[in-house]
Protein backbone atom coordinates (compact mmCIF):
# COMPACT_ATOMS: atom_id res chain seq x y z
CA UNK A 1 0.00 0.00 0.00
CA UNK A 2 1.31 3.48 -0.84
CA UNK A 3 2.07 5.63 2.18
CA UNK A 4 0.62 9.11 2.49
CA UNK A 5 4.05 10.46 3.41
CA UNK A 6 7.38 8.79 2.81
CA UNK A 7 10.53 10.63 3.76
CA UNK A 8 13.98 9.15 3.18
CA UNK A 9 17.32 10.53 4.32
CA UNK A 10 16.02 14.09 4.48
CA UNK A 11 18.60 16.71 5.40
CA UNK A 12 18.66 20.47 5.22
CA UNK A 13 21.48 22.85 6.00
CA UNK A 14 21.36 26.62 6.13
CA UNK A 15 25.01 27.52 5.80
CA UNK A 16 26.74 25.94 8.77
CA UNK A 17 23.48 25.17 10.55
CA UNK A 18 22.16 21.67 10.02
CA UNK A 19 18.42 22.09 10.58
CA UNK A 20 17.40 18.53 9.68
CA UNK A 21 19.70 15.50 9.59
CA UNK A 22 19.04 12.28 7.73
CA UNK A 23 15.37 12.13 8.69
CA UNK A 24 13.32 9.16 7.51
CA UNK A 25 9.71 8.50 8.38
CA UNK A 26 6.59 7.05 6.92
CA UNK A 27 2.98 8.02 7.59
CA UNK A 28 0.32 5.50 6.65
CA UNK A 29 -2.91 6.55 4.96
CA UNK A 30 -5.63 7.46 7.46
CA UNK A 31 -3.15 7.84 10.30
CA UNK A 32 -2.74 10.80 12.66
CA UNK A 33 0.97 11.40 13.11
CA UNK A 34 2.12 13.71 15.89
CA UNK A 35 5.43 15.39 15.17
CA UNK A 36 7.03 16.80 18.30
CA UNK A 37 10.11 18.81 18.99
CA UNK A 38 11.38 21.84 20.81
CA UNK A 39 11.63 25.25 19.18
CA UNK A 40 14.35 25.05 16.56
CA UNK A 41 14.37 21.23 16.55
CA UNK A 42 13.61 21.12 12.82
CA UNK A 43 9.81 20.59 12.81
CA UNK A 44 8.86 23.54 10.64
CA UNK A 45 11.82 23.01 8.29
CA UNK A 46 10.66 19.41 7.83
CA UNK A 47 7.08 20.55 7.21
CA UNK A 48 8.29 23.11 4.67
CA UNK A 49 10.22 20.38 2.87
CA UNK A 50 7.11 18.17 2.87
CA UNK A 51 5.25 20.98 1.11
CA UNK A 52 8.04 21.82 -1.32
CA UNK A 53 8.54 25.27 0.20
CA UNK A 54 12.16 24.43 0.91
CA UNK A 55 14.37 22.20 -1.21
CA UNK A 56 16.13 19.49 0.82
CA UNK A 57 19.93 19.46 0.78
CA UNK A 58 19.68 15.67 0.57
CA UNK A 59 16.93 13.11 0.62
CA UNK A 60 13.54 12.64 -0.84
CA UNK A 61 9.93 13.38 0.10
CA UNK A 62 7.08 11.46 -1.47
CA UNK A 63 3.40 12.25 -0.93
CA UNK A 64 1.09 9.47 -2.07
CA UNK A 65 4.00 7.95 -3.99
CA UNK A 66 4.83 11.16 -5.89
CA UNK A 67 8.11 12.94 -5.42
CA UNK A 68 7.76 16.54 -4.25
CA UNK A 69 11.02 17.42 -6.02
CA UNK A 70 10.18 15.87 -9.39
CA UNK A 71 6.39 16.26 -9.45
CA UNK A 72 5.54 19.03 -6.97
CA UNK A 73 2.10 19.76 -8.37
CA UNK A 74 1.09 16.10 -8.52
CA UNK A 75 2.42 15.44 -5.01
CA UNK A 76 0.59 18.42 -3.49
CA UNK A 77 -2.68 17.88 -5.36
CA UNK A 78 -4.39 16.18 -2.40
CA UNK A 79 -2.75 18.15 0.39
CA UNK A 80 -4.19 20.79 2.71
CA UNK A 81 -1.82 22.62 4.98
CA UNK A 82 -1.30 25.17 7.71
CA UNK A 83 2.29 26.30 8.15
CA UNK A 84 3.28 28.25 11.24
CA UNK A 85 1.29 31.47 11.77
CA UNK A 86 -2.28 31.53 10.48
CA UNK A 87 -2.23 34.15 7.75
CA UNK A 88 -4.79 35.46 5.28
CA UNK A 89 -5.28 38.44 2.98
CA UNK A 90 -6.17 41.14 5.53
CA UNK A 91 -8.32 43.23 3.17
CA UNK A 92 -10.54 40.27 2.28
CA UNK A 93 -13.36 38.76 4.30
CA UNK A 94 -13.31 35.21 5.63
CA UNK A 95 -15.52 34.08 2.75
CA UNK A 96 -13.43 35.90 0.12
CA UNK A 97 -10.22 34.35 1.44
CA UNK A 98 -11.81 30.92 1.24
CA UNK A 99 -13.24 31.63 -2.23
CA UNK A 100 -9.75 32.36 -3.52
CA UNK A 101 -8.44 29.11 -2.06
CA UNK A 102 -11.42 27.20 -3.45
CA UNK A 103 -10.81 28.57 -6.94
CA UNK A 104 -7.11 27.73 -6.81
CA UNK A 105 -7.59 24.15 -5.62
CA UNK A 106 -10.55 23.56 -7.92
CA UNK A 107 -13.21 22.75 -5.33
CA UNK A 108 -16.94 23.17 -5.72
CA UNK A 109 -18.65 26.37 -4.53
CA UNK A 110 -20.40 24.39 -1.80
CA UNK A 111 -17.01 23.58 -0.26
CA UNK A 112 -16.70 27.11 1.13
CA UNK A 113 -20.08 26.94 2.93
CA UNK A 114 -19.16 23.52 4.22
CA UNK A 115 -15.87 24.57 5.82
CA UNK A 116 -17.38 27.78 7.19
CA UNK A 117 -19.96 25.65 8.98
CA UNK A 118 -17.47 23.01 10.04
CA UNK A 119 -15.13 25.55 11.62
CA UNK A 120 -18.00 27.58 13.14
CA UNK A 121 -17.00 30.66 11.13
CA UNK A 122 -20.57 31.55 10.10
CA UNK A 123 -20.85 34.70 12.26
CA UNK A 124 -17.54 35.98 10.86
CA UNK A 125 -17.97 35.04 7.19
CA UNK A 126 -18.36 38.67 6.09
CA UNK A 127 -15.71 40.02 8.42
CA UNK A 128 -12.32 41.06 7.10
CA UNK A 129 -9.61 38.69 8.23
CA UNK A 130 -7.61 41.60 9.70
CA UNK A 131 -10.45 42.08 12.20
CA UNK A 132 -10.54 38.48 13.44
CA UNK A 133 -9.29 37.35 16.81
CA UNK A 134 -6.22 35.10 16.88
CA UNK A 135 -8.41 32.06 17.49
CA UNK A 136 -10.74 32.84 14.59
CA UNK A 137 -7.78 33.54 12.32
CA UNK A 138 -6.57 30.06 13.22
CA UNK A 139 -10.00 28.66 12.34
CA UNK A 140 -9.84 30.47 9.01
CA UNK A 141 -6.41 28.96 8.33
CA UNK A 142 -7.77 25.50 9.16
CA UNK A 143 -10.80 26.14 6.95
CA UNK A 144 -8.45 27.13 4.13
CA UNK A 145 -6.55 23.88 4.63
CA UNK A 146 -9.79 21.90 4.42
CA UNK A 147 -11.50 23.67 1.53
CA UNK A 148 -10.06 21.34 -1.10
CA UNK A 149 -11.22 18.20 0.78
CA UNK A 150 -7.60 17.05 1.09
CA UNK A 151 -6.56 13.45 1.64
CA UNK A 152 -3.55 14.63 3.61
CA UNK A 153 -3.49 17.48 6.10
CA UNK A 154 -0.13 18.90 7.14
CA UNK A 155 -0.69 21.09 10.17
CA UNK A 156 1.91 23.08 12.04
CA UNK A 157 0.54 23.99 15.47
CA UNK A 158 -3.16 23.67 14.56
CA UNK A 159 -4.36 24.58 18.06
CA UNK A 160 -2.36 27.80 18.19
CA UNK A 161 -4.43 30.65 19.62
CA UNK A 162 -7.51 28.55 20.29
CA UNK A 163 -9.27 28.62 23.64
CA UNK A 164 -9.84 25.31 25.50
CA UNK A 165 -13.26 24.85 23.90
CA UNK A 166 -11.75 25.54 20.50
CA UNK A 167 -9.01 22.99 21.12
CA UNK A 168 -11.62 20.35 21.95
CA UNK A 169 -13.57 21.25 18.78
CA UNK A 170 -10.46 20.94 16.62
CA UNK A 171 -9.58 17.64 18.27
CA UNK A 172 -13.04 16.30 17.44
CA UNK A 173 -12.74 17.68 13.91
CA UNK A 174 -9.45 15.86 13.41
CA UNK A 175 -10.84 12.64 14.78
CA UNK A 176 -13.77 12.92 12.43
CA UNK A 177 -11.47 13.66 9.48
CA UNK A 178 -9.21 10.75 10.36
CA UNK A 179 -12.20 8.41 10.70
CA UNK A 180 -13.24 9.38 7.18
CA UNK A 181 -9.79 8.44 5.89
CA UNK A 182 -7.89 11.75 5.94
CA UNK A 183 -4.25 11.40 6.91
CA UNK A 184 -3.06 14.04 9.36
CA UNK A 185 0.54 15.04 10.00
CA UNK A 186 0.62 17.56 12.82
CA UNK A 187 3.14 19.28 14.97
CA UNK A 188 2.12 20.76 18.28
CA UNK A 189 3.48 22.10 21.50
CA UNK A 190 0.41 20.88 23.37
CA UNK A 191 1.74 17.43 24.19
CA UNK A 192 -1.37 16.26 26.01
CA UNK A 193 -3.34 17.07 22.89
CA UNK A 194 -1.03 15.06 20.65
CA UNK A 195 -1.06 12.22 23.17
CA UNK A 196 -4.84 12.03 22.95
CA UNK A 197 -5.06 12.40 19.22
CA UNK A 198 -2.08 10.85 17.45
CA UNK A 199 -1.90 7.22 16.38
CA UNK A 200 1.85 7.53 16.15
CA UNK A 201 4.29 10.05 17.53
CA UNK A 202 7.70 11.07 16.27
CA UNK A 203 10.07 13.21 18.31
CA UNK A 204 12.67 15.32 16.55
CA UNK A 205 15.59 16.84 18.42
CA UNK A 206 18.46 18.85 16.95
CA UNK A 207 17.25 17.91 13.49
CA UNK A 208 17.25 14.15 14.14
CA UNK A 209 14.23 11.93 14.62
CA UNK A 210 15.14 10.41 17.96
CA UNK A 211 12.02 8.36 18.59
CA UNK A 212 8.90 7.08 16.95
CA UNK A 213 6.22 5.13 18.79
CA UNK A 214 2.61 4.06 18.44
CA UNK A 215 0.03 5.34 20.88
CA UNK A 216 -0.17 2.92 23.81
CA UNK A 217 2.72 0.92 22.41
CA UNK A 218 3.85 -1.62 25.06
CA UNK A 219 7.19 -0.73 26.56
CA UNK A 220 7.27 2.59 24.85
CA UNK A 221 6.91 4.50 28.06
CA UNK A 222 9.31 4.31 30.90
CA UNK A 223 7.93 3.33 34.28
CA UNK A 224 8.80 6.06 36.69
CA UNK A 225 7.86 4.52 40.03
CA UNK A 226 5.47 2.31 41.94
CA UNK A 227 3.12 4.00 44.37
CA UNK A 228 1.82 2.13 47.39
CA UNK A 229 -0.87 3.42 49.68
CA UNK A 230 -0.79 1.28 52.81
CA UNK A 231 -2.44 1.41 56.25
CA UNK A 232 0.94 1.29 58.07
CA UNK A 233 3.42 3.11 55.84
CA UNK A 234 6.38 2.88 58.24
CA UNK A 235 5.96 -0.87 58.53
CA UNK A 236 5.43 -1.22 54.79
CA UNK A 237 8.65 0.67 54.11
CA UNK A 238 10.58 -1.53 56.50
CA UNK A 239 9.20 -4.70 54.88
CA UNK A 240 10.13 -3.51 51.39
CA UNK A 241 13.64 -2.54 52.47
CA UNK A 242 14.31 -5.74 54.40
CA UNK A 243 12.53 -8.38 52.36
CA UNK A 244 12.96 -7.00 48.83
CA UNK A 245 16.11 -4.95 49.35
CA UNK A 246 14.55 -1.83 47.85
CA UNK A 247 16.43 1.37 48.55
CA UNK A 248 14.75 4.23 46.68
CA UNK A 249 11.65 4.65 48.77
CA UNK A 250 10.11 7.99 49.63
CA UNK A 251 7.47 8.28 52.28
CA UNK A 252 4.87 11.03 52.46
CA UNK A 253 5.84 13.50 55.19
CA UNK A 254 4.45 13.15 58.71
CA UNK A 255 0.87 14.48 58.86
CA UNK A 256 0.14 13.94 55.17
CA UNK A 257 -3.38 12.78 54.39
CA UNK A 258 -2.34 9.99 52.03
CA UNK A 259 -0.02 7.30 53.33
CA UNK A 260 1.81 6.89 50.05
CA UNK A 261 5.17 5.29 49.46
CA UNK A 262 6.91 6.14 46.22
CA UNK A 263 9.30 3.41 45.13
CA UNK A 264 11.61 4.35 42.28
CA UNK A 265 13.94 1.31 42.30
CA UNK A 266 13.97 -0.05 38.78
CA UNK A 267 13.96 -3.59 40.26
CA UNK A 268 10.65 -3.03 42.07
CA UNK A 269 8.09 -5.56 40.81
CA UNK A 270 4.43 -4.93 41.53
CA UNK A 271 3.54 -8.61 42.25
CA UNK A 272 6.57 -9.01 44.56
CA UNK A 273 5.68 -5.85 46.47
CA UNK A 274 2.10 -7.05 46.83
CA UNK A 275 3.17 -10.48 48.06
CA UNK A 276 5.70 -9.07 50.54
CA UNK A 277 3.28 -6.55 52.06
CA UNK A 278 0.35 -8.97 52.31
CA UNK A 279 2.66 -11.61 53.78
CA UNK A 280 3.73 -9.13 56.45
CA UNK A 281 0.12 -8.27 57.27
CA UNK A 282 0.23 -4.75 55.80
CA UNK A 283 -3.11 -3.62 54.35
CA UNK A 284 -2.85 -2.23 50.79
CA UNK A 285 -5.26 0.53 49.74
CA UNK A 286 -3.61 1.13 46.37
CA UNK A 287 -0.67 -0.27 44.43
CA UNK A 288 0.01 1.41 41.08
CA UNK A 289 2.88 1.46 38.61
CA UNK A 290 3.23 5.07 37.40
CA UNK A 291 4.44 5.57 33.82
CA UNK A 292 5.80 8.79 32.47
CA UNK A 293 3.36 10.80 30.42
CA UNK A 294 4.25 12.13 26.99
CA UNK A 295 5.42 15.40 28.45
CA UNK A 296 7.80 13.71 30.87
CA UNK A 297 9.02 11.40 28.15
CA UNK A 298 9.50 14.31 25.77
CA UNK A 299 11.47 16.24 28.35
CA UNK A 300 13.65 13.20 29.12
CA UNK A 301 14.41 12.52 25.45
CA UNK A 302 15.08 16.11 24.52
CA UNK A 303 17.33 16.85 27.45
CA UNK A 304 15.04 18.27 30.11
CA UNK A 305 14.50 21.93 30.83
CA UNK A 306 16.79 24.50 29.25
CA UNK B 1 -7.14 27.94 -18.33
CA UNK B 2 -5.32 27.51 -15.01
CA UNK B 3 -3.36 30.70 -15.67
CA UNK B 4 -6.62 32.58 -16.22
CA UNK B 5 -7.79 31.25 -12.85
CA UNK B 6 -4.63 32.44 -11.12
CA UNK B 7 -4.94 35.82 -12.85
CA UNK B 8 -8.53 36.12 -11.67
CA UNK B 9 -7.58 35.38 -8.07
CA UNK B 10 -4.73 37.89 -8.27
CA UNK B 11 -7.31 40.52 -9.22
CA UNK B 12 -9.63 39.34 -6.41
CA UNK B 13 -6.82 39.76 -3.89
CA UNK B 14 -6.97 43.52 -4.55
CA UNK B 15 -10.55 43.88 -3.39
CA UNK B 16 -10.84 46.76 -0.91
CA UNK B 17 -7.11 47.35 -1.17
CA UNK B 18 -6.21 50.89 -0.20
CA UNK B 19 -3.25 50.74 -2.61
CA UNK B 20 -5.64 51.10 -5.57
CA UNK B 21 -7.22 54.26 -4.16
CA UNK B 22 -3.84 55.68 -3.25
CA UNK B 23 -2.63 55.27 -6.83
CA UNK B 24 -5.82 56.98 -8.10
CA UNK B 25 -5.27 59.83 -5.63
CA UNK B 26 -1.71 60.25 -6.97
CA UNK B 27 -3.03 60.46 -10.51
CA UNK B 28 -5.71 62.97 -9.49
CA UNK B 29 -2.94 64.99 -7.91
CA UNK B 30 -1.02 64.86 -11.20
CA UNK B 31 -4.09 66.24 -12.96
CA UNK B 32 -4.49 68.99 -10.38
CA UNK B 33 -0.83 69.88 -10.80
CA UNK B 34 -1.22 69.93 -14.58
CA UNK B 35 -4.33 72.07 -14.32
CA UNK B 36 -2.56 74.50 -12.01
CA UNK B 37 0.45 74.88 -14.31
CA UNK B 38 -1.70 75.28 -17.42
CA UNK B 39 -3.92 77.81 -15.63
CA UNK B 40 -0.85 79.91 -14.78
CA UNK B 41 0.41 79.61 -18.31
CA UNK B 42 -2.97 80.77 -19.60
CA UNK B 43 -3.24 83.54 -16.99
CA UNK B 44 0.31 84.92 -16.58
CA UNK B 45 -0.90 88.08 -14.80
CA UNK B 46 -2.64 86.10 -12.10
CA UNK B 47 0.42 83.83 -11.90
CA UNK B 48 2.71 86.79 -11.36
CA UNK B 49 0.46 88.04 -8.58
CA UNK B 50 1.28 84.77 -6.75
CA UNK B 51 4.85 86.04 -6.33
CA UNK B 52 7.58 83.45 -5.87
CA UNK B 53 5.33 80.55 -6.70
CA UNK B 54 4.48 82.28 -9.94
CA UNK B 55 8.17 82.70 -10.73
CA UNK B 56 8.88 79.02 -10.14
CA UNK B 57 5.88 77.94 -12.14
CA UNK B 58 6.87 80.02 -15.11
CA UNK B 59 10.36 78.48 -14.86
CA UNK B 60 8.82 75.02 -14.98
CA UNK B 61 6.73 76.03 -17.95
CA UNK B 62 9.69 76.76 -20.16
CA UNK B 63 8.90 75.61 -23.67
CA UNK B 64 5.25 74.90 -22.90
CA UNK B 65 2.30 76.63 -24.47
CA UNK B 66 -1.22 77.14 -23.15
CA UNK B 67 -2.85 74.94 -25.77
CA UNK B 68 -3.70 71.26 -26.25
CA UNK B 69 -0.22 70.15 -27.42
CA UNK B 70 1.36 72.07 -24.52
CA UNK B 71 -1.03 70.49 -22.04
CA UNK B 72 -0.35 66.97 -23.26
CA UNK B 73 3.41 67.53 -23.39
CA UNK B 74 3.23 68.43 -19.71
CA UNK B 75 0.96 65.46 -18.92
CA UNK B 76 3.32 63.14 -20.81
CA UNK B 77 6.17 64.19 -18.57
CA UNK B 78 4.00 63.73 -15.48
CA UNK B 79 2.91 60.31 -16.74
CA UNK B 80 6.45 59.10 -17.30
CA UNK B 81 8.19 60.58 -14.25
CA UNK B 82 5.26 59.78 -11.95
CA UNK B 83 4.57 56.49 -13.68
CA UNK B 84 8.10 55.29 -13.14
CA UNK B 85 7.61 55.67 -9.39
CA UNK B 86 3.95 54.63 -9.16
CA UNK B 87 4.37 51.52 -11.32
CA UNK B 88 7.37 50.42 -9.24
CA UNK B 89 5.30 50.92 -6.09
CA UNK B 90 2.47 48.85 -7.61
CA UNK B 91 4.84 46.01 -8.53
CA UNK B 92 6.53 46.18 -5.14
CA UNK B 93 3.15 46.00 -3.45
CA UNK B 94 1.87 43.08 -5.53
CA UNK B 95 4.94 40.92 -4.98
CA UNK B 96 6.01 42.12 -1.55
CA UNK B 97 2.61 41.99 0.15
CA UNK B 98 2.56 38.17 0.05
CA UNK B 99 5.61 38.23 2.33
CA UNK B 100 4.53 41.20 4.43
CA UNK B 101 1.08 39.61 5.02
CA UNK B 102 2.63 36.15 5.48
CA UNK B 103 0.56 34.62 2.69
CA UNK B 104 3.44 33.69 0.37
CA UNK B 105 3.74 30.22 1.91
CA UNK B 106 0.02 29.59 1.32
CA UNK B 107 0.40 30.57 -2.32
CA UNK B 108 3.64 28.73 -3.04
CA UNK B 109 2.55 25.38 -1.61
CA UNK B 110 -0.46 25.20 -3.93
CA UNK B 111 -0.44 22.52 -6.62
CA UNK B 112 -0.05 25.10 -9.38
CA UNK B 113 3.01 26.25 -11.33
CA UNK B 114 4.62 29.06 -9.36
CA UNK B 115 5.50 30.84 -12.60
CA UNK B 116 1.77 31.46 -13.04
CA UNK B 117 1.72 33.62 -9.91
CA UNK B 118 4.82 35.55 -10.97
CA UNK B 119 3.44 36.29 -14.43
CA UNK B 120 -0.12 36.92 -13.20
CA UNK B 121 1.09 39.59 -10.77
CA UNK B 122 3.00 41.32 -13.56
CA UNK B 123 -0.12 41.16 -15.75
CA UNK B 124 -2.19 42.70 -12.94
CA UNK B 125 0.41 45.48 -12.63
CA UNK B 126 0.18 46.08 -16.38
CA UNK B 127 -3.64 46.26 -16.28
CA UNK B 128 -3.56 48.52 -13.23
CA UNK B 129 -1.04 50.85 -14.86
CA UNK B 130 -2.92 50.85 -18.17
CA UNK B 131 -6.05 52.01 -16.31
CA UNK B 132 -4.07 54.73 -14.53
CA UNK B 133 -2.57 55.86 -17.84
CA UNK B 134 -6.05 55.99 -19.37
CA UNK B 135 -7.18 57.99 -16.35
CA UNK B 136 -4.36 60.48 -16.90
CA UNK B 137 -5.33 60.83 -20.55
CA UNK B 138 -8.96 61.45 -19.54
CA UNK B 139 -7.81 63.91 -16.89
CA UNK B 140 -5.82 65.77 -19.56
CA UNK B 141 -8.93 66.08 -21.71
CA UNK B 142 -11.00 67.24 -18.72
CA UNK B 143 -8.39 69.83 -17.68
CA UNK B 144 -8.14 71.15 -21.25
CA UNK B 145 -11.91 71.45 -21.47
CA UNK B 146 -12.12 73.15 -18.08
CA UNK B 147 -9.42 75.65 -19.03
CA UNK B 148 -11.19 76.36 -22.32
CA UNK B 149 -8.30 75.39 -24.60
CA UNK B 150 -10.65 75.27 -27.55
CA UNK B 151 -11.32 72.50 -30.05
CA UNK B 152 -9.04 69.48 -30.01
CA UNK B 153 -6.64 69.36 -32.97
CA UNK B 154 -7.45 66.37 -35.16
CA UNK B 155 -5.36 63.30 -34.51
CA UNK B 156 -4.10 64.59 -31.15
CA UNK B 157 -5.93 61.99 -29.08
CA UNK B 158 -4.73 59.11 -31.28
CA UNK B 159 -1.20 60.50 -31.12
CA UNK B 160 -1.35 60.87 -27.32
CA UNK B 161 -2.84 57.41 -26.88
CA UNK B 162 -0.01 55.96 -28.98
CA UNK B 163 2.63 57.81 -26.92
CA UNK B 164 0.95 56.66 -23.70
CA UNK B 165 1.02 53.02 -24.82
CA UNK B 166 4.70 53.19 -25.83
CA UNK B 167 5.65 54.91 -22.57
CA UNK B 168 3.67 52.36 -20.54
CA UNK B 169 5.35 49.46 -22.35
CA UNK B 170 8.80 50.93 -21.75
CA UNK B 171 8.03 51.49 -18.08
CA UNK B 172 6.68 47.93 -17.81
CA UNK B 173 9.89 46.57 -19.27
CA UNK B 174 11.73 47.85 -16.19
CA UNK B 175 9.37 46.25 -13.69
CA UNK B 176 10.35 42.56 -13.60
CA UNK B 177 13.64 43.58 -11.98
CA UNK B 178 11.65 45.37 -9.27
CA UNK B 179 9.54 42.22 -8.83
CA UNK B 180 12.64 40.05 -8.54
CA UNK B 181 14.09 42.30 -5.84
CA UNK B 182 10.76 42.31 -3.96
CA UNK B 183 10.74 38.49 -4.01
CA UNK B 184 14.38 38.12 -3.08
CA UNK B 185 14.14 40.62 -0.23
CA UNK B 186 10.63 39.44 0.79
CA UNK B 187 9.28 42.91 1.41
CA UNK B 188 8.92 46.49 0.33
CA UNK B 189 12.07 48.28 1.43
CA UNK B 190 14.68 46.90 -1.00
CA UNK B 191 12.56 47.43 -4.15
CA UNK B 192 11.74 50.99 -3.00
CA UNK B 193 15.45 51.64 -2.52
CA UNK B 194 16.18 50.10 -5.91
CA UNK B 195 13.57 52.33 -7.60
CA UNK B 196 15.05 55.47 -6.09
CA UNK B 197 18.55 54.35 -7.08
CA UNK B 198 17.45 53.73 -10.69
CA UNK B 199 15.82 57.18 -10.84
CA UNK B 200 19.10 58.73 -9.74
CA UNK B 201 21.14 56.63 -12.19
CA UNK B 202 18.73 57.46 -15.01
CA UNK B 203 18.95 61.18 -14.22
CA UNK B 204 22.73 61.11 -14.10
CA UNK B 205 23.15 59.04 -17.26
CA UNK B 206 20.83 61.29 -19.24
CA UNK B 207 23.59 63.91 -19.30
CA UNK B 208 25.96 61.51 -21.04
CA UNK B 209 26.03 59.85 -24.44
CA UNK B 210 25.63 56.51 -22.68
CA UNK B 211 22.02 57.39 -21.94
CA UNK B 212 20.97 55.40 -25.02
CA UNK B 213 22.34 52.24 -23.33
CA UNK B 214 20.90 52.89 -19.90
CA UNK B 215 17.40 51.41 -19.49
CA UNK B 216 16.40 54.08 -16.96
CA UNK B 217 17.42 56.91 -19.31
CA UNK B 218 16.06 55.56 -22.58
CA UNK B 219 12.46 56.39 -21.58
CA UNK B 220 13.43 60.00 -20.86
CA UNK B 221 15.18 60.22 -24.24
CA UNK B 222 12.21 58.77 -26.12
CA UNK B 223 9.56 60.79 -24.31
CA UNK B 224 11.29 64.11 -24.82
CA UNK B 225 11.77 64.61 -21.08
CA UNK B 226 15.46 65.05 -21.81
CA UNK B 227 14.76 67.57 -24.54
CA UNK B 228 14.56 66.87 -28.25
CA UNK B 229 16.95 63.90 -28.17
CA UNK B 230 14.77 61.15 -29.63
CA UNK B 231 17.38 60.61 -32.34
CA UNK B 232 19.87 59.48 -29.62
CA UNK B 233 17.82 56.32 -29.25
CA UNK B 234 19.17 53.56 -31.48
CA UNK B 235 18.16 50.00 -32.23
CA UNK B 236 20.52 48.89 -29.49
CA UNK B 237 18.44 50.90 -26.99
CA UNK B 238 15.43 48.74 -27.86
CA UNK B 239 17.54 45.61 -27.38
CA UNK B 240 18.68 46.92 -23.99
CA UNK B 241 15.05 47.45 -22.93
CA UNK B 242 14.04 43.99 -24.17
CA UNK B 243 17.02 42.39 -22.41
CA UNK B 244 16.20 44.24 -19.17
CA UNK B 245 12.65 42.93 -19.34
CA UNK B 246 13.75 39.37 -20.18
CA UNK B 247 16.40 39.28 -17.46
CA UNK B 248 13.96 40.52 -14.84
CA UNK B 249 11.21 38.16 -15.92
CA UNK B 250 13.43 35.07 -15.98
CA UNK B 251 14.95 36.06 -12.63
CA UNK B 252 11.50 36.56 -11.08
CA UNK B 253 10.14 33.27 -12.38
CA UNK B 254 13.20 31.24 -11.45
CA UNK B 255 13.37 32.81 -8.01
CA UNK B 256 9.67 32.17 -7.38
CA UNK B 257 10.02 28.59 -8.55
CA UNK B 258 13.25 27.56 -6.89
CA UNK B 259 14.20 29.73 -3.93
CA UNK B 260 13.68 28.43 -0.42
CA UNK B 261 10.64 30.01 1.16
CA UNK B 262 11.48 30.29 4.83
CA UNK B 263 9.01 33.09 5.43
Amino acid sequence: MTSAIRVRGLSKSFGEVKAVRDLSLEVRKGEIYGFLGRNGAGKTTTIRMLLGLIAPSYGEVELFGRSVRRDREGALAKVGFLVEAATAYPNLTVRENLEIQRALVGSSRAAVDEVIERLALGPYAQRRSSRLSLGNRQRLALARALVGSPELLVLDEPANGLDPAGIVEIRELMRSLASSGTTIFMSSHILAEVDQLADRIGIIHDGTLIEEHERGEAGSRKRLRVEVEADFPERAEAVLRERLGLRKIERAPEGAIEHVLRISDSAASVPEIARALVGAGVGIERLVPVEENLEERFMRLTGGQR
Amino acid sequence: MRFALVLKTEVQKLRRSSAIWLSVVFYLFFAALGAFVLWMLKNPDSARSLGLLGQKASFAMNGLSADWPGLFAFFDELGIAGGMIILSIIVTYLYGREYVDGTAKNMLALPLPRAYFAVAKLTVAAIWFALLSALLLAEGLAVGALLGLGPLPSGLIANEAGKTVVAALLLLALQPLVAWIALASRGYLAPFGYTIATLLVGNLMIHTLWARWCPWSIIALLSGMAGPRQEDVVLGSGIVMAATFALGLVGTIVHQARADNCQ
